[in-house]
């Protein structure tokens, strides 16, 4: 044969071989019946709990107007020395043994962030048990051994407009964008319960 | 030592899809771990300010650049005519406020001072604070109250309460001017009396006579300076 066609048989004979590789170790068998093993696959989820929630917490404004209340950042017009609160909150679901996850914050800032001069943004991570630091914007903050269960994660973000911002008196309107922020959540085989 | 015997092609591309499936299916066990992420994103925009001085109109034109600016109403010759020719005059000026968000505009006036070789020098003169152009008028005229408070040329149009407002608010004032007569107006008279000696004979001679002239005005509007009411604004948060 020449070499093209030895290549060809040869490239053949393996996939066969392949393919029925498990048929050739089945022909012995015992025909026993026993109840059937189910393994149901574990579960990992990030689901949003609605929409995110803007809170005005300026401390010069009275209680009586905005301060403490939601806000629609839509409409809303904010002015050197404004603060606000911006909370998303997600339910995690961790199912299956040896299951641990990691959940962490990060900022695309790729995606259509910009914080004008004199403004400003941090946020903290927040498991039922644990919370973390107020972080810049764009800081990696993460929270390891996120077990296994249904829990809540939520992000706030603390926006502030500085007192010495500058007035806008020209349009178009300035945008504070926060961007993306986006929230992870990655199963893990090293932390508590792993060697 | 051995000589490594010949590997046939086909063996070769043989082995090499082999190990290509074993190493396919051990990278995707190990990269099997579960991933899962969500994302938010949310903006929001800035409140503007808006300060603006002039004469009476709609909305005026947005005048000031920064917190702090000092603006001008500015007029002399045109008013200084009015002046002289009816004997009084009042000056409507608007000025424009806006601030949205959580802050408010507060400005204060300062009124012009005038020389004393100046119509409006010589005139009666006050700056006073109207509801509306109307009311800046000669009849009946608009007056300071009988007592001034010290803070009358102080003014709060916005407060801090968080607006959204896009309409600045129009306040008013009016400056008003009057005169008793024209500067340098009035009748001139004089009296001239002559004594002689007549050449013959004695005694003398007294007559006397009187020459009067209407003075025109010495004031000329063409020559009126320009004069200024000083506006400077600011803005504030709640509690200041």
């Amino acid at each position: 044969m020449k070499a093209v066609t030895k290549i060809a048989v040869a490239t053949g004979v393996l996939a066969l071989g392949l393919s029925t590789g498990a048929a050739t170790y089945s022909l012995w068998s015992d025909p026993a019946t026993t109840p059937g093993g189910t393994i149901t696959a574990g579960n990992l989820q990030l689901v949003p709990n609605g929409k995110t929630i803007w809170t005005e917490t300026s401390p010069d404004v009275p209680k009586t107007t905005y301060a403490g209340k939601t806000i629609i950042p839509a409409t809303f017009l904010a002015t050197p020395g404004d603060t606000f609160s911006i909370k998303q909150s997600f339910t995690s679901t961790l199912e299956g043994e040896n299951m641990l996850g990691k959940v962490a914050v990060r900022w695309d800032n790729h995606a259509g962030a910009e914080l004008p001069a004199g403004v400003s943004a941090t946020y903290i991570l927040k498991t039922a048990g644990v919370s973390t630091t107020a972080a810049p914007l764009g800081t990696a903050v993460s929270i390891p051994d996120h077990p296994v269960g249904t829990d809540t994660v939520s992000v706030e973000v603390n926006l502030v407009f500085d007192g010495t911002k500058a007035d806008r008196f020209n349009d178009p309107a300035e945008l504070a964008k926060l961007g993306n922020i986006v929230v992870d959540l990655d199963q893990v085989r090293t932390g508590k319960g792993f060697n | 030592m051995k000589r490594m015997k010949h590997i046939k092609p086909a063996l070769l591309i043989a082995s090499a899809a082999t190990a290509t499936v074993l190493l396919g299916s051990i990278g995707g066990a190990t990269m099997a771990l579960w991933h899962a992420e969500q994302s938010f994103t949310s903006e929001i925009k800035t409140g503007k300010v808006a300060f603006a001085v002039g004469a009476p109109g709609s909305i005026l034109a947005q005048e000031a650049n920064a917190t702090g600016d000092k603006l001008e109403f500015t007029f002399g010759k045109a008013e200084a005519a009015t002046l002289l020719e009816k004997l009084e005059v009042a000056i409507p000026l608007q000025v424009d406020s806006l601030s949205q968000g959580n802050k408010g505009m507060r400005y204060a006036v300062t009124p012009p001072k005038f020389g004393a070789d100046t119509l409006f020098g010589a005139a009666k003169t006050e700056l006073v604070w109207v509801a509306s152009a109307a009311d800046c008028k000669v009849n009946p005229r608009p007056a300071l109250p009988s007592t001034v408070p010290a803070d009358y040329y102080t003014r709060t149009p916005v407060s801090s309460d968080y607006s959204a407002d896009t309409t600045p608010k129009s306040e008013f004032w009016c400056l008003v001017a009057t005169l008793d007569k024209a500067p340098g107006s009035g009748t001139y008279k004089n009296t001239a009396t002559v004594t002689a000696t007549p050449d013959k004979g004695t005694g003398t001679v007294t007559d006397s006579d009187q020459w009067w002239a209407n003075v025109t005005s010495v004031a000329n509007a063409a020559n009126e300076p320009d004069h200024t009411i000083g506006f400077a604004f600011e803005t504030f948060r709640p509690g200041k």
